[in-house]
């Protein structure tokens, strides 16, 4: 058996109970932190600070948020109009995804970011300086720069509970098993078999978002009714993945996460060819005439 | 694929003066090694004075750099692999996947080369010898290095934004190329300000050819730039329109591509459309430096204005 560990999360049984929020910040020991509108001077002067629009007052993943419960609120099939018929609520609890091939350990240009033995991405605190690179090159918005300490924070898959044996704290603390901590193997065979079961059902929205187990299969309600799904495996596989009822852009998902270095090479090329055209046009202007005029004068040559 | 899944690096400006300056400094040795190679005699007091210019500049950056960073202690792990950090061998830090280690490394080397310029410089100025200097900093083994990692220096910020997954920055190969151009061209610029001062008319006519030259180099790759990203079917261009809202749109239209494009285009084309007071280079020099910083506010700050709003 593979000693890589991950978690499945099933958003079809999840309740938006918030437990696995709570049990993050207990464990890891966070402050509550407040809201993104509540960093915002200008809402906290307005007295506009707090979401207002949702159950979900935390908005997104941040230093002191590595895990954050999202609620999608879908109010009938077409959001521009008032038709409220069959609504629904998705929810769906999301962390760093421990990516097999992760951005921000591939530009981090300290070491700080490192893969542990359980195929996690762990930050070394007393490496990181900070610079915040590794913040713009993950494609899910998950790694973010702590403005206190001067250093980068995220979900670390409680390494420090891996090391005694323990899962992590949020699967532990959620009440309908909708987060599953385990072998990354048996969780990819227990995914597919739950996504087969839900089909089997009639549910034929579910598919998988981190690994392609191949399968496939239609969006049963909201504005996405009668779309096609399939399972989609972005960054090379993901240790945290999900099953998921919607397109992947509704959970706030890119469909097609890159990793950062697909650039690197090409861009390089590029700059080199810019630098190749640029000194031509630099040696043929200072050698343009002076041909002629070196042949009548005949001064010395270099300097 | 422009999008808002991912989160703003929070960059201040201190990183885009920095790379503002470090792009003049690389840019400025560039241009002296190339007048070293293509100019003669005639061009020896401007490529003097241009020795000066780098150094100082490059005392000036990395302190900009550690400014900004959240652990200023620290920086030093840019260099030297801290015991804890990520197994790699050696005792140095090095990440090849990593464009802000190429250019970490780089800006250091190439500090060296700027002081090995500067020595020459005041050597040729008269108020100290290095008599040794002068094989040394003439070398052509030396001057090409230094060119390289001028390079460098001058590209690797662009590299490092398409290396993201930023909205804008991340949808084109063409950032690398594009600072290098803007750098040059700011090189070339401080190249017309100071042969404008003590230039022959020969170095000051070469200057004017390959400042125009660099212009138009960089208004292509700033074209190819915007068509690129407007051909892309998934809204880069509509990404980065709406990103220049507010102050980075008059700062990229009317810095980066008025004074930093059009007025040497103008101004120094065969056939001027404009002219300045009294025909000053200095002046076209200056505006596009300005331009240069321009570019660089508007470029940096573009995919984090849209990731913000």
């Amino acid at each position: 058996m593979s000693d890589l560990r991950g978690m499945f999360v099933d958003t079809s049984i999840c309740t938006g109970c918030k437990a696995c929020q709570v049990a993050c910040k207990q464990w890891n020991e966070m402050a509550p932190g407040v809201p993104l509108p509540m960093e915002d001077e200008a809402a906290v002067r307005d007295h506009r600070a707090f979401t207002g629009n949702s159950y979900d007052n935390t908005g997104h993943l941040s230093a002191t948020n590595w895990r954050h419960v999202k609620f999608i609120e879908q109010i009938g099939p077409d959001p521009s109009t008032n038709d409220r018929s069959d609504p629904r609520w998705l929810m769906m609890s999301d962390s760093c995804k421990h990516c097999a091939q992760a951005g921000c350990l591939e530009v981090c240009p300290t070491g700080a970011l490192y893969r542990t033995q359980y195929g996690s991405v762990d930050i070394h605190q007393d490496v990181c300086i900070g610079c915040r690179y590794c913040v713009g090159a993950c494609p899910f918005g998950v790694i973010a720069f702590n403005q206190r300490t001067g250093r980068v924070n995220k979900c670390i898959l409680c390494q420090d509970r891996l090391e005694i044996g323990m899962g992590t704290a949020c699967a532990k603390a959620c009440p309908t098993s909708s987060l599953t901590f385990g072998a990354v193997d048996d969780l990819k065979a227990m995914a597919n078999d739950r996504v087969k079961a839900l089909h089997a059902r009639g549910q034929t929205d579910a598919y998988i978002y981190g690994w392609d187990l191949g399968n496939s299969g239609k969006i049963t309600a909201g504005p996405n009714k009668g779309a096609a799904v399939q399972d989609v495996e972005v960054v090379g596989g993901l240790n945290v993945f999900y099953l998921l009822l919607d397109k992947p852009e509704v959970y706030g998902l890119p469909a097609h996460a890159a990793l950062p270095q697909r650039n690197f090479v090409p861009s390089a090329g590029v700059a080199l060819i810019s630098a190749a055209v640029l000194g031509v046009t630099g040696l043929a202007a200072f050698r343009r005439n002076r041909m002629a005029e070196n042949a009548a004068t005949a001064p010395e040559a270099g300097v | 694929m422009p999008d808002k899944y991912v989160l703003p690096p929070e960059w201040e400006w201190p990183i885009t003066i920095a790379l503002f300056l470090a792009g003049v400094a690389a840019g400025t040795y560039s241009v002296m090694g190339l007048m070293h190679w293509a100019g003669d005699k005639r061009d020896a007091p401007v490529i003097h004075r241009l020795g000066f210019i780098p150094m100082p500049i490059m005392i000036v950056v990395p302190l900009l750099l550690i400014y900004d960073l959240g652990q200023q202690g620290r920086f030093i792990n840019l260099l030297i692999r801290n015991p804890a950090a990520a197994e790699r061998p050696g005792p140095l830090m090095f990440n090849p996947n990593s464009p802000m280690n190429w250019g970490s490394w780089a800006m250091v080397i190439f500090a060296a080369f700027t002081a090995i310029a500067f020595a020459d410089s005041l050597h040729h100025s008269g108020r100290i010898r290095f008599g040794w200097l002068e094989g040394v900093s003439h070398n052509t083994v030396v001057l090409a290095l230094g060119e390289l990692l001028a390079l460098v220096v001058s590209g690797y910020s662009g590299v490092l934004l398409s290396v993201t997954n930023q909205g804008v920055w991340s949808d084109t190969f063409l950032m690398g190329g594009l600072f290098i151009c803007f750098s040059e061209l700011s090189g070339m610029a401080v190249a017309a300000i100071v042969s404008d001062r003590v230039g022959t008319a020969v170095t000051a006519g070469a200057v004017r050819r390959a400042l125009f030259g660099f212009a138009a180099v960089s208004a292509v790759f700033l074209i190819i730039f915007l068509v690129g990203l407007a051909t892309q079917q998934d809204g880069s261009l509509a990404a980065l329109v709406a990103s220049l809202h507010e102050f980075v749109a008059p700062v990229f239209w009317i810095g980066a591509v008025g004074l930093a494009l059009l007025v040497p285009l103008l101004v120094l084309s065969p056939r001027p459309v404009m002219r300045t007071p009294n025909g000053s280079l200095a002046l076209v020099g200056v505006l596009v430096l300005v331009g240069v910083l321009a570019f660089r506010y508007a470029m940096f700050f573009s995919a984090i204005s849209f990731v913000q709003g």
